[in-house]
């Protein structure tokens, strides 16, 4: 074995190049599969502990008895079981609502947060806030502080002392969603008898999915249906995914392989074919075949073990220089529902490192059992006497069009292309794998992200403003910001834009006959479905005819409805840029002309009324108003002037018709897509808009002040500027109680390093797909010009100069570039184009952008790559030949 | 009038106590349609010779005047394209280009100089090489003589002034040997060239003007159709 390896050694030493060659497409193959496995599993186990944010536990069970939670307690696979009860809803006077939580200790575990100060509260009248929670309620950070709460349900007004100070939950602070936790003692408990709700963490290595349905058959909940058993779907896809391998990885370690497997195969077949007299030396002094397979399998091990290894600590080395980066980059079928987290957890992939190795093996492997095969089947007689020059010549000698537009040189070249049929497309297809996947790429890329830039633009134009307000609906209607406010806002160098609308809660009048079918119907009947829910609450609320809480009410006429609907005020700049994109319809009538124009929004729903469904669904608009028509607004004049609350003036209609008036538009568009929506929901877009001009909205309602605040800041904003205006956005909210403020620059931040990562990391991986082509070109542009070594004396014998010999190999180079790119293009074009199609016409969710279209970029990149490479791999071998004595060229045999 | 001079040429391979001297101060001198040939053993340096004679390599020591130029004065370049215009070669190996077909082969050196191609030229040059049937073939279709054939068609294709032949029929038969040396002969004298030829066998060598032997890189002997050795 010694001896084989020896000369294995000798020979690696022999073809530096070549082993250089052959070893780099193993060290990048095993490099790119375990740096993007490893980075994948990372970026799934980041997933993991961040899904925790959303809840440790693996299941809650709702619903459930105190007898129920003791079993779960006893149940001998739950690690941890945490009980949870809605208490009651604390309204606070701003308008906001808290839910009150009793608790126990394990329920910050699932949670994944902890007491920052202070102690969970114990005693029936303790509670424990978050700190943003307190500043959004505007309570002072003070444990021991008593604080008044009223219980919406109980009616009654309690005083709960300030235990404890929690950690903010990422989540609920993204969501506004305000909680507080009381202590969960037996007399909640037994209050709450049936609405307890199980939150359970299983123990490690137990089959999840198995054990919700085991503790739910032994909580007797088995047959309650799974409404009552609530897995955690984020964490247990997020679990599911760990150590798995990601198609798109096998996918993209399959290609490495057949890209870095032509290279070996390639380099190693002319590296052996170069050697063949060397073979039939050993053979003629008795070397058996089998002696000869063994020193050409030594010598690729060889090759293989320090190729592997090289890839495997320069991917373990990379990996580490992701540690922060966004994990969506990372995780080819991100999960539903997350946004970008960081990348905490950096773990070298297994399942990866294996597929690298098996991958780099069946390659190194394939080119040597060709060699050896080859080898084996050869005589010695024939081994010695083997010449690769000048035999078997078979092409057809035709004389191509381009033939007669080359000088000689040009047309040898050719020939010879055209003889060495086999190096060109393995060249081309080793090429082309790296070239295509760039293009395709970068082709996808740019697709999803115009259609997701017309998608933004259509749905919810404002996603990219970083920080936005939005005044409570709760607060008087006439309350908000004025024109001098927002103009300072306009005014301040890091603001790019400010987006103000106005806000009016109000009723639409239609006839019935304007709605549109069974859509609108159940429509109308689902809505006021979902507004009953409310007059369970108050109780006495709902006593009188009068106070129901209702979505519709009959109108004055008999067929006439009214309905919720917001009506929006735009400024001059928005309006027109709406305008100008709905091409809004002249008044024609005279009679039109004196009521002002409107854009109508109306809500699209599915043939059940609502606004959800499964797959693919119709969705129709609820009305059937078109441009030119009339629609008559109603809203709470009087009462909106006297400042009662908004709530019970637009859902009590019936209550307080006597103080709406009227107001009429002739809808000049309509839109389907609302510049701004409130969040509140008095203002949902379940409902129709009316959108009109600021002047209109002030002429007509008489208020002039704006509820909605959204700024955009510059693209090269710092930090600085960044913390100045959070501090002004935060002081402006505080002048109206209950205002909301989102603040999306992070996120917006994530979003664009994640994109930009994802660019890079594609690029990387198309870099090093091509860095293996490339050295596929090289090696046979190499070797062809090496194996035509004589050719080139005899030319240069005849006269040929050092210029046009070098002009001559340039022109091959570039050929084989030129034809790669070419056939690398032709290839992207058609997948693309398949994409394109498939994606536009027959995907699940069909492109809304139909328009095919070349990313010209990625072409043009990698046909100057290609030429590129070719140049290149043209200019060691003229050099090498160029040393050559003429006499020596012409006697070469090989 | 002379037209191929060699003074003192020598090639020494190596250096020191491992040199060895392939050629070692050689003077010839060749006249205007002269048909010579240079015989010697293997090994005697006679391919060198040829080679330095031919501009295709550069001897370590003397000139060479092809025409009264001194060719080794010239660079690299202007080398190659004195050779495409002055010099025909022709090789043992024939030395044709595998992927271009006879016609291509033969007009070679005349597109390398970019040159036009006299159809009715090259036509004659192969009707009287008995290769213009074959000028759509390729070399590997040809036999050794007809291969042979079409070396020779190309080194006159330019004209040249001399044609150097190195061991043309070393790869032939008897009978194609003399056929082909017989037709170089009377091609050379068709178009008033000069012609050297290296060969060890001696009928053929024969057939010259003038015969030189040499042995271990030195003229030993040289004459008309006997070949008078040299005193020292």
């Amino acid at each position: 074995m010694r001896t084989y390896i020896r000369i294995a050694c000798r020979y690696i030493r022999k073809y530096p190049q070549r082993s250089l060659a052959m070893a780099l497409s193993v060290v990048l193959s095993v490099f790119l599969i375990v740096a993007i496995g490893s980075l994948n599993e990372s970026s799934k186990n980041s997933q993991v502990m961040h899904s925790k944010n959303q809840g440790a536990q693996h299941v809650i069970y709702h619903g459930i008895n105190a007898e129920q939670l003791e079993k779960a307690r006893a149940y001998r696979n739950a690690e941890r079981v945490a009980a949870l009860v809605y208490f009651d809803q604390w309204n606070t006077p701003d308008g906001l609502a808290v839910s009150l939580l009793a608790a126990d200790s394990n329920n910050l575990y699932m949670e994944n947060t902890r007491i920052k100060e202070g102690s969970l509260p114990t005693q029936p009248d303790e509670i424990a806030l978050e700190g943003w929670v307190l500043d959004q309620l505007g309570l002072p950070h003070k444990v021991g502080e008593t604080l008044q709460i009223d219980l919406v349900e109980k009616g009654e007004k309690r005083g709960y002392t300030l235990t404890g100070i929690i950690e903010d939950r990422m989540e609920e602070k993204a969501t506004g969603q305000l909680d507080a936790f009381i202590a969960l003692n037996e007399g909640i408990l037994s209050e709450k008898d049936g609405q307890i709700s199980a939150l359970v963490e299983f123990k490690q290595g137990v089959g999840i999915n198995e054990e919700i349905d085991k503790l739910a058959a032994a909580m007797g909940l088995q047959g309650d249906g799974s409404e009552n058993i609530e897995p955690n779907e984020i964490l247990l896809s997020a679990m599911g995914q760990t150590g798995e391998l990601d198609r798109e990885l096998v996918l993209l370690s399959l290609m490495l392989m057949l890209v870095a497997g032509m290279v070996i195969f390639s380099v190693y077949s002319i590296s052996a074919l170069k050697r063949i007299r060397d073979y039939g030396m050993m053979r003629a002094i008795g070397a058996t075949s089998r002696q000869i397979i063994y020193i050409i399998l030594a010598e690729i091990a060889v090759i293989y073990v320090g190729g592997a290894a090289l890839g495997l600590a320069g991917a373990a080395v990379f990996v580490q220089l992701f540690k922060g980066a966004a994990t969506d980059v990372f995780i080819f079928h991100a999960l539903e529902g997350f946004g970008n987290l960081p990348l905490d957890i950096i773990v070298i992939s297994l399942p990866a490192v294996k597929l690298a190795l098996l991958i780099a093996l069946a390659a190194v492997l394939a080119a040597g059992m060709r060699v050896a095969r080859m080898a084996a089947l050869l005589s010695p007689l024939e081994a010695v006497n083997r010449s690769t020059q000048d035999e078997k010549i078979r092409f057809a000698d035709r004389q191509g069009r381009l033939d007669g537009l080359l000088d000689v040189t040009k047309r040898v070249t050719v020939k010879n292309l055209r003889r060495n049929k086999k190096a060109v497309v393995f060249t081309l297809i080793a090429m082309s794998i790296g070239c295509t996947l760039f293009m395709v790429r970068s082709f996808t890329l740019e697709m999803f992200g115009r259609e997701q830039n017309l998608f933004y633009a259509d749905k919810n134009p404002r996603e990219n403003d970083e920080l936005r307000l939005n005044v409570n609906n709760t607060a008087p209607m006439t309350l908000g910001y004025t024109g001098e406010q927002i103009a300072e806002y306009n005014e301040l160098p890091a603001v790019n834009e400010v987006f103000a609308a106005q806000l009016l809660y109000s009723r639409l009048k239609i006839a019935e006959s304007q709605l549109n079918g069974d859509f609108g119907n159940l429509y109308v009947k689902k809505m006021d479905e979902r507004l009953t829910e409310f007059d369970k609450k108050p109780g006495e609320a709902s006593s009188k005819p009068e106070d129901r809480m209702g979505f519709s009410f009959p109108g004055d006429s008999g067929d006439e409805l009214v309905i919720r609907n917001t009506v929006m005020g735009l400024s001059k700049p928005q309006w027109d840029s709406l305008s100008r994109d709905l091409s809004l319809k002249e008044n024609t009538s005279a009679e039109n002309a004196s009521r002002p124009q409107a854009v109508l929004y109306v809500p699209k729903v599915n043939k059940e009324g609502t606004f959800w469904g499964e797959g693919y669904t119709r969705m129709e608009p609820v009305l059937k108003i078109k441009a030119g028509d009339v629609v008559r607004v109603t809203y709470p004049r009087q009462g909106y002037e006297k400042s009662l609350d908004n709530w019970d003036l637009i859902h009590q209609y019936n209550k307080y018709r006597e103080q709406y008036a009227d107001l009429e538009f002739t809808v000049a568009a309509i839109t389907e897509t609302l510049p701004e929506q409130d969040e509140f929901w008095l203002g949902t877009d379940d409902a129709p808009y009316i959108i009109i001009p600021d002047q209109v909205f002030q002429e007509v309602t008489g208020i002039d002040t704006y509820r909605i605040m959204s700024i955009d800041l510059q693209d090269a904003y710092s930090e600085a500027d960044y913390k100045t205006l959070k501090e002004k956005v935060k002081q402006t909210a505080a002048l109206i109680p209950g205002t909301t403020v989102q603040d999306r620059a992070a996120l917006l931040r994530d979003q664009e390093k994640a994109e930009r990562e994802y660019i890079l990391f594609y690029a990387a991986v198309a870099l090093v797909l091509i860095t293996i082509g490339g050295l596929s070109i090289y090696n046979n542009i190499n070797y062809n010009i090496i194996s035509r070594l004589r050719e080139h004396g005899i030319l240069k014998a005849l006269g040929l100069t050092n210029g046009q010999f070098k002009g001559m190999l340039r022109f091959e180079g570039v050929l084989y570039g030129a034809i790669s790119a070419l056939f690398s293009c032709i290839l992207a074009l058609l997948i693309e184009l398949g994409i394109f199609v498939y994606n536009a016409y027959f995907s699940y969710y069909t492109l809304s952008n139909k328009h095919f279209f070349l990313e010209w970029k990625s072409f043009l990149l990698v046909i100057l790559v290609n030429i590129g490479i070719g140049y290149l791999a043209s200019v060691g071998p003229a050099a090498q030949v160029n040393k050559l004595e003429i006499t020596e060229a012409i006697r070469s045999v090989e | 009038m002379t037209i191929l001079e060699t003074k003192g040429l020598k090639k020494i391979y190596g250096s020191g106590g491992n040199a060895v001297r392939a050629v070692d101060g050689i003077d010839l001198a060749v006249e205007e349609g002269e048909f010579l040939t240079i015989v010697g053993s293997s090994g005697s340096g006679k391919t060198t010779l040829l080679h330095m004679i031919g501009g295709l390599d550069r001897p370590t020591q003397g000139k060479v005047f092809i025409g009264q130029k001194d060719i080794y004065a010239m660079n690299g370049d202007h080398l190659a394209v004195f050779r495409r215009r002055r010099v025909g070669f022709v090789f043992q190996a024939y030395n044709l280009i595998p992927v271009l077909n006879v016609w291509e082969n033969i007009c070679l050196p005349l597109e390398l100089d970019a040159k036009a191609v006299d159809h009715d030229f090259i036509s004659d040059l192969m009707e009287s090489l008995h290769v213009y049937d074959k000028r759509g073939v390729l070399p590997n279709q040809l036999s050794g003589g007809q291969q042979q054939r079409v070396a020779i068609a190309r080194a006159l294709s330019t004209r040249p002034s001399i044609v150097l032949a190195d061991e043309p029929t070393g790869n032939l038969d008897s009978k194609s040997g003399l056929e082909v040396v017989n037709l170089l002969k009377q091609s050379v004298k068709k178009y008033h060239q000069t012609l050297v030829m290296i060969t060890h066998n001696e009928t053929l060598a024969q057939m010259a003007d003038r015969v030189v032997r040499i042995e271990d890189g030195k003229i030993i002997g040289q004459g008309g159709a006997v070949c008078e050795p040299i005193s020292e």
